[in-house]
């Protein structure tokens, strides 16, 4: 399965490379070396987005920074662009990011940055009966506050007993709910959150990773029938499906299957 | 001493059961079939007053119940359009559920009565296409009317979709529906509560199956399935789980100020729109149901 979803990534970049954004270009490198080597493809994005180090400035100072940081993170050694994200980090000012405080840390983590992890903000406010009516937004930033507390599967997230019971119910009403409406995108941050907390053993967790590792295509690529009908009853006939629906699902559902141990499947 | 808390939630609970009575009593004109212009109206609204009256029937011990049930006997069931319309329609409508529930308020009607029990010698129940939970609904009506059936409500349970165990996630609504549908007749509303025939497989498929569906509809706020599936649990053993507890205030909580129920709308446009009434008959046919599925549900509770 990654073998395949790296072989449709690193062809997507060879084929868009010059029209691609610093953040599809991070997405990018992030899909590809999640599975092994970077290879030519990885080492290409890698230092031309070195060599944009204005663009990644910026990008840092729109708040844009995780999957920068998680893509240089992926590789297997350091290289000009690890140096690149340092500095860039260091040079934010804190207050100017609007990031959770856990998925800042978390951030400066990455970069290098040594610093005790704060609270949890989410999830101490977190209502279990709102699992109902969470919004997409709700879900997505409780799950990667819980990616983020994990250092992105580096520790076990230091819940409470009471934090980790209400988390635990939410995650697997989602799942339930995420897989039966064939929603690949809601599902990744919600199965990775599961893992990440140890919830292996849960029903609708072994279903979610099947229904993920069954969306992709023969091409390696993952897709999402739903999501592109929704595209396109909001008038949006013209979109680059493959830019704006294959690449994020690609690198949500490759990252999730091989954090979950399913990248062989 | 009862605890507050649940003293608390039954005051609730029969304040929302209050509102939805009310709700009915208001619009009641609009079940009776006889009292709409349209055919296409009045072959609607002969489904909605059966299923008002198996609401009654459910709750027979009840004075407002029981009143109920003696407008729809005396303004809809007797009428001699209904009932022609009734007969001409055994396998299409609810129309032997309909004298059932009747039957089972204890209004019964030997004239029509005896029309049906010749119809049915004739074989016109039988002359018509039904799937296994909707051939288990009619078995079930046959019973409470009195009638004898081809086949047992053990042997046409083992056809349903609920018999067959089916994997979650590829389930429709309307798959959903002859899930609970068809705990509701092999329970007999609640009056078997633990059927015989039931396997141990069954019951196992009903106590995971039921409470994941349930807690997908609260959260698709399908206020319908979410009712039929809150009642299909209070049919088994499932309802000891307090887990139930914030789902019903969820459900609770969605009631309209007029005491009705948003039904899921499924795309259902409205039809001539440019009628006086318009917006008066698509807010009775996009709710009656879930706001009578309600009602059965709390008084499945209350039982």
């Amino acid at each position: 399965m990654a073998e395949r979803a790296r072989e449709w990534l690193a062809r997507f970049a060879a084929t868009r490379f010059e029209t691609l954004s610093i953040r599809e270009l991070a997405l990018t490198l992030f899909g590809i070396a999640l599975s092994g080597p970077p290879g030519d493809a990885g080492e290409r994005i890698a230092e031309t987005l070195a060599g944009r180090a204005d663009d990644v400035r910026q990008e840092f100072a729109a708040g844009r920074f995780l999957t920068l940081l998680l893509a240089a993170d992926a590789m297997p050694e350091a290289t000009p662009l690890s140096s690149l994200l340092r500095e860039s980090w260091l040079a934010l000012d804190p207050a100017s990011y609007s990031a959770s405080p856990v998925i800042a840390w978390a951030c400066g983590q990455l970069a290098g940055k040594d610093a005790p992890m704060p609270s949890l903000r989410l999830l101490l406010r977190f209502d279990p009966r709102a699992r109902y009516v969470a919004t997409p937004q709700f879900v997505r930033e409780l799950a990667q506050e819980i990616a983020a507390a994990s250092l992105f599967g580096r520790l076990v997230p230091p819940l409470t007993a009471e934090e980790r019971r209400d988390v635990t119910t939410a995650l697997r009403l989602w799942a339930f709910c995420y897989t039966k409406e064939r929603d690949l995108d809601m599902l990744c941050p919600v199965v990775r959150a599961m893992h990440l907390l140890g919830l292996e053993g849960e029903p609708e967790y072994h279903d979610a990773l099947e229904f993920i590792a069954g969306e992709q295509r023969s091409d390696g690529h993952f897709g999402m029938h739903e999501m592109g009908l929704a595209i396109l009853e909001k008038g949006g006939d013209d979109i680059d499906r493959e830019r704006e629906l294959y690449l994020p699902l690609t690198v949500a559902s490759t990252w999730t299957l091989t954090m979950c141990g399913a990248g062989d499947a | 001493m009862r605890n507050a808390t649940l003293d608390r939630e039954i005051e609730q609970l029969q304040a929302t059961e209050e509102r939805a009575l009310g709700w009915v009593e208001r619009y009641f004109e609009l079940f009776n079939p006889v009292a709409h212009g349209d055919a296409r109206r009045a072959m609607y609204v002969i489904k909605a007053a059966a299923e008002l009256s198996l609401v009654c029937s459910l709750a027979a011990g009840d004075d407002r119940y029981r009143n109920l049930a003696q407008r729809i006997f005396a303004t809809i069931f007797s009428d001699d359009r209904v009932q022609r319309y009734l007969l001409d329609n055994l396998g299409g409508v609810p129309a032997i559920g309909f004298y059932a529930s009747m039957r089972q308020c204890g209004l019964d009607d030997s004239r029509f009565r005896a029309r049906l029990e010749q119809r049915l010698q004739r074989g016109h129940g039988e002359a018509t296409e039904r799937t296994p939970t909707a051939e288990l609904d009619y078995a079930h009506s046959l019973i409470l009317a009195g009638f004898e059936t081809q086949a047992s409500v053990p042997e046409l349970f083992r056809w349903t979709l609920l018999s067959r165990h089916p994997p979650l996630h590829p389930l429709t609504n309307d798959d959903v529906y002859a899930l609970t549908h068809a705990m509701f007749f092999a329970t007999d509303f609640g009056r078997v509560e633990d059927p015989p025939f039931f396997t141990t497989a069954d019951r196992s498929y009903i106590a995971a199956a039921f409470p994941r569906l349930l807690a997908y509809y609260v959260w698709r706020q399908n206020w319908d399935l979410a009712a039929e599936l809150l009642l299909s649990i209070d049919y088994t053993d499932v309802r000891s789980c307090d887990v139930f507890a914030e789902e019903w205030r969820l459900l609770i909580a969605a009631q309209n100020d007029d005491g009705s129920y948003d039904g899921p709308l499924d795309g259902v446009i409205l039809e001539k729109p440019d009628t006086p009434d318009a917006e008066e008959w698509t807010a009775f046919r996009n709710n009656y149901h879930t706001t009578l599925a309600v009602l059965l549900a709390i008084n499945g509770v209350r039982r």
